[in-house]
């Protein structure tokens, strides 16, 4: 009996409605499940067996019709024939990473996202967390491309301009004698995971003084000095803004349909918006990342969706709250095995607290939606770490979903079977922090594919919006005399000025929305969201860009307005 | 050496009335306004109903505040407009005040300060809306901007949630404006608004009021399409199996402001957990020496007209030059008063025609208001009915120091 053979046998006996068959050296279940608990457990079964090249999980969910992928609704000919070397498919971190690392080489790259804006999906439904991998398996691709990353993370942060925080990361214990066997085994692993800033076990007293609100049962805890956090989406938009600044393109609310794959080639790649004819394509789809590499004729991999949510909490309540990114270790008995280290309270790059992520498995690719249960569920877990913590401090919540594959770890490798593709496919947590690691290796092989060499000249810098509620006086004052647009605060809860506004309309990535202004400069993001500034946002808008204000929307293809009022006599 | 006397924040209502009526006693005074015009929220509200009390005739929100504008340009106090204040310092005595304008940042020291920062409009999220996150969701003010100031109509078929005053007055104002309301929904069993607003702007214009009905859910992903109402219990949680679903492309909300009080915190002025404002004596300073409140900073008014008359209150305080503190007395109620304004009486100030307000927690009928003084019954006041969103207003003279306690009793004892 082969070891197929014995998997399949087993694999019947758990799932008899279910077929599991050999595809090269990748399994493919197939069947119809009743509920959707069991379609996501018969793919980690076949994923937990390691030995299959990857798991292609069709087992379909009875009675479930599939959300249809949200899809810009015109089509035109801006593309249409246009020849690139690099294709990217997706504009989060991952394919705003890999376009940077791409504009390095002396090639033509364009970036195609379907969306009116870059970090559209996880790497603006996130929590920005700069992980230090300290629960990632050895070996993993997550862990290598962590580890990379952490070692130039905060000078790119740094060049691009963008929030970074270094405030660390706490894990409390609740049962003390605990103690001595956390110690010597997070000691070594974090020397095996090159733990960045290594680990401290901390007895009450001198953990207090790390996080003083910690609940009142915690009797020691674990400090992990090197964790940080920065904006998700401020980030992912530098790095487009980067690439675009060194030669790449980007093109938004740009789908891609399908492709045409010739002798195990990606030959053209059909949009909404044309036709391209590139010479490498780079799959960085994210939760459709597996669709896009069904279109290669390269799956070798499935998607099953995870939602998270997360809370945002109002500035004013942080000092009661966590300093680090602060969780609680479940009391033994409640230990449950989870894919996600089940959340966390945590400042911000911009220092609201945040309270999440959960887990929850959906078979929606994008179903942002939220839900009081799930929200209410996390503080009641979370106030075992920190004692203030109140739902009633909320300003806002949303939910993000992470592509999971079932082997749990990231796609990072050239085509399978297709030859000049790459995957950057299954970016989940910590996608945030090994994405700029990814950029490097993906646009290292495309380069190989193409023998591209790199350019005399690349500039790392990419100068951010000023934030002038960051300037001393003196700077503020000498920047409005120069601009008394910058004196004009039209955000009352962020300070966030009118030039501010002005500036993230004339930005490298033009926002084409309320909402993409809000993840520019901030307008909107406070305790009011929006309700004071949103008109005001929409005035500057309208008349920078000279366009009709019935013509702006909050996000997506929506519209604010229907018309305008009657006229009066 | 100050530069000013007073600095008022905030030009609405509140804040006009302090500035002129602070450099009326003689201060000089600065009035700062974030936005490019006076009026705060008044500039807005383009229905009548305003000054019946103040000016014993009814005015529109935008010409009650020009009067109140009128009544500041008579005065010798200064305006600032487009004026943010980021950072307030407490001195010994006196503040200095960092504020930002399109001419620069610059420092003011002033010996008063009078807060008239007023309110914002609680939002979807702070009530716990949950579904997708569509353009579309708007709170009743926001709405009330677009199509009174901009002239931009964001409603075709809505919903509106809760049944404040702005929503009640903004059910009526789409309506005219040619846009359909399905209904007005309120999770509580009575109206959150007045019951001249229930009349004047649902009542007569056919708009179904839903009580003890709340929206659960909302669907759509760029705009809204819809919103699940469910019937809600006592307790005001929903009862699962009685959702509907409606068809909206705008979802309206009216329910409740919170006083804007981030510069009073920042300064540790102490606020009251039901207003949610400044704790304060019947001058209408608070417990931090020299710092002032009035309007919907300190409560929540129903009417302007009261607003305009703390702002008065505030100002003559913070321009008389008496330092004296004395002992403040805390005031009391009893459980079925929702809260006093002011907690405090300092009997070292002036006790004579103290005004105070006072909301009631519930509906009654058929109460008397007993307020003691001491051992003293000071005032009875007889009330056929008291509602939660109407304002009371008492003004009473405190012979002599004591504890000062509000008490509601049933008329039959």
């Amino acid at each position: 009996m082969t070891k197929l053979e014995k998997f399949q046998e087993r694999f019947a006996e758990v799932y008899p409605s279910f077929r599991a068959e050999a595809k090269d050296d990748c399994v493919v279940l197939s069947g119809v499940a009743d509920n959707y608990e069991d379609l996501v457990k018969a793919g980690q079964m076949a994923a937990k067996t390691k030995w299959f090249y990857g798991v292609i999980n069709d087992i379909k969910l009875k009675g479930y019709e599939p959300t249809p992928i949200k899809a810009p609704s015109f089509s035109d000919k801006a593309l249409e024939g246009i020849h690139v070397d690099v294709l990217v498919i997706g504009g989060g971190i991952t394919g705003c990473a890999i376009l940077r690392e791409l504009s390095k080489y002396q090639l033509s790259s364009l970036l195609v996202d379907k969306e009116e804006d870059v970090a559209m999906a996880a790497s603006s439904r996130n929590d920005g967390c700069v992980h230090v991998g300290m629960d990632l398996h050895k070996g993993s691709l997550k862990l290598k491309y962590l580890v990379r990353s952490r070692k130039f993370y905060k000078q790119m942060c740094k060049d691009l301009d963008v929030p970074y925080r270094q405030d660390g990361q706490s894990i409390g214990f609740t049962n003390g004698w605990l103690k001595l066997l956390v110690r010597p085994a997070l000691k070594i692993k974090a020397l095996i995971n090159h733990v960045p800033g290594g680990v401290k076990v901390l007895n009450r007293r001198h953990f207090q003084t790390i996080e003083p609100n910690i609940a009142d049962d915690v009797a020691f805890g674990v400090f992990l000095p090197g964790g940080a956090c920065t904006s998700p989406y401020e980030l992912t938009i530098a790095l487009g803004e980067s690439a675009v600044h060194n030669g790449a393109k980007i093109s938004l609310r740009t789908i891609v349909e399908s492709m045409k794959v010739e002798n195990h080639r990606v030959f053209s790649v059909q949009t909404n918006r044309g036709i391209i004819y590139p010479k490498v394509v780079v799959n960085a789809a994210g939760a459709y990342s597996d669709v896009i590499a069904e279109m290669m004729n390269d799956r070798f991999f499935t998607i099953h969706p995870r939602k998270g949510t997360d809370s945002i909490i109002d500035k004013a309540a942080l000092p009661t709250l966590s300093r680090t990114s602060t969780t609680v270790y479940p009391k033994l008995g409640q230990l449950k095995k989870t894919h996600s280290k089940g959340g966390a309270v945590m400042p911000t790059s911009d220092l609201n607290a945040l309270v999440g992520p959960d887990a929850l498995e959906t078979p929606d690719r994008e179903d942002y939606t939220t839900d009081k249960a799930r929200v209410d569920a996390m503080f009641d877990k979370q106030i075992h770490a920190m004692k203030n913590l109140s739902e009633r401090d909320i300003i806002t919540y949303f939910s993000g979903i992470r592509a999971a594959t079932y082997e749990e770890d990231f796609v990072v490798q050239k085509g399978k079977w297709t030859t000049n593709v790459i995957h950057a496919a299954g970016i989940q947590s910590p996608g945030v922090t090994a994405a700029p690691a990814i950029g490097i290796d993906v646009a290292k092989w495309a380069s190989e594919m193409l023998n591209a060499k790199t350019k005399e000249k690349w500039d790392p810098i990419r100068k951010g919006i000023v934030k002038t509620r960051l300037l001393s006086n003196e700077e503020r004052d000498a920047l409005i005399k120069k601009n008394p647009a910058y004196g004009h605060i039209v955000c009352r809860c962020e300070e966030i000025s009118e030039g501010e506004i002005i500036d993230a309309i004339h930005s490298t990535i033009p926002p084409t929305t309320i909402d993409g202004i809000k993840r520019r400069v901030r307008a909107g993001m406070g305790r009011c969201q929006g309700g004071f500034c949103q008109p005001a946002v929409l005035s500057i808008m309208a008349k920078e860009e000279k366009i009709d204000p019935l013509s702006i929307g909050k996000k997506g293809e929506g519209k604010l307005f229907f018309r305008r009022t009657k006229e009066g006599k | 050496m100050f530069v000013y006397d007073v600095i008022v924040i905030g030009g609405g209502p509140a804040g006009l009335a302090a500035a002129s009526s602070a450099s009326r006693c003689g201060a000089s005074t600065l009035l700062l306004e974030r936005e490019g015009a006076l009026g705060g929220i008044l500039k807005q509200c383009i229905h009548d109903g305003f000054g019946l009390t103040r000016y014993q005739e009814k005015l529109a929100g935008p010409e009650y505040a020009n009067k109140e504008i009128e009544k500041l340009n008579e005065t010798t106090a200064e305006v600032s407009l487009l004026t943010f204040v980021t950072k307030i310092v407490k001195l010994q005595p006196g503040f200095k005040v960092t504020v930002v304008n399109p001419k620069g940042v610059s420092t003011y020291t002033t010996k008063k300060l009078i807060l008239a920062t007023g309110c914002r409009e609680r939002t979807a999220k702070q009530v716990s809306i949950h579904g997708t996150n569509p353009g579309g969701v708007m709170t009743a003010g926001q709405a009330q901007y677009y199509i009174n100031i901009l002239g931009l109509m964001p409603i075709k078929e809505c919903v509106i949630l809760g049944s404040g005053d702005i929503g009640l007055i903004m059910a009526r104002r789409i309506t005219l404006e040619g846009g359909h309301v399905e209904g007005v929904y309120e999770a509580k069993s009575t109206p959150s608004g007045l019951a001249r607003n229930i009349a004047q702007c649902l009542t007569d214009f056919s708009i179904p009021l839903h009580l003890s009905e709340t929206v659960t859910k909302v669907y759509g992903i760029d705009r809204l399409e819809a919103v699940e109402i469910s019937k809600v219990d006592d307790k005001m949680n929903p009862i699962p199996g009685t959702e509907k679903i409606v068809k909206c492309d705008s979802l309206i909300l009216s329910v409740g402001l919170i006083p804007e009080n981030e510069l009073a915190k920042s300064i540790g002025v102490p606020l009251h957990p039901v207003t949610k404002g400044p704790i304060v004596n019947q001058e209408l300073m608070s417990k931090i020496s020299g710092v002032y409140t009035c309007g919907n900073a300190m409560h929540v008014n129903d009417l302007a007209d009261y607003v305009s008359e703390s702002g008065e209150i505030a100002g003559v305080a913070a321009a008389s030059t008496d330092e004296i503190a004395g002992v403040s007395k805390a005031v009391t109620w009893d459980k079925n008063l929702a809260y006093v304004v002011p907690q405090l009486v300092d009997f070292a100030k002036n006790t004579k025609d103290v005004i105070f307000y006072f909301r009631v927690r519930d509906v009654y009928q058929n109460k008397i208001l007993k307020v003691y003084l001491g051992d003293d019954v000071i005032l009875k006041k007889p009330f056929m009915t008291l509602r939660p969103p109407e304002m009371e207003r008492v003004v009473l003279s405190l012979p002599n120091e004591g504890e000062i306690k509000f008490v509601l009793e049933d008329i039959a004892k």
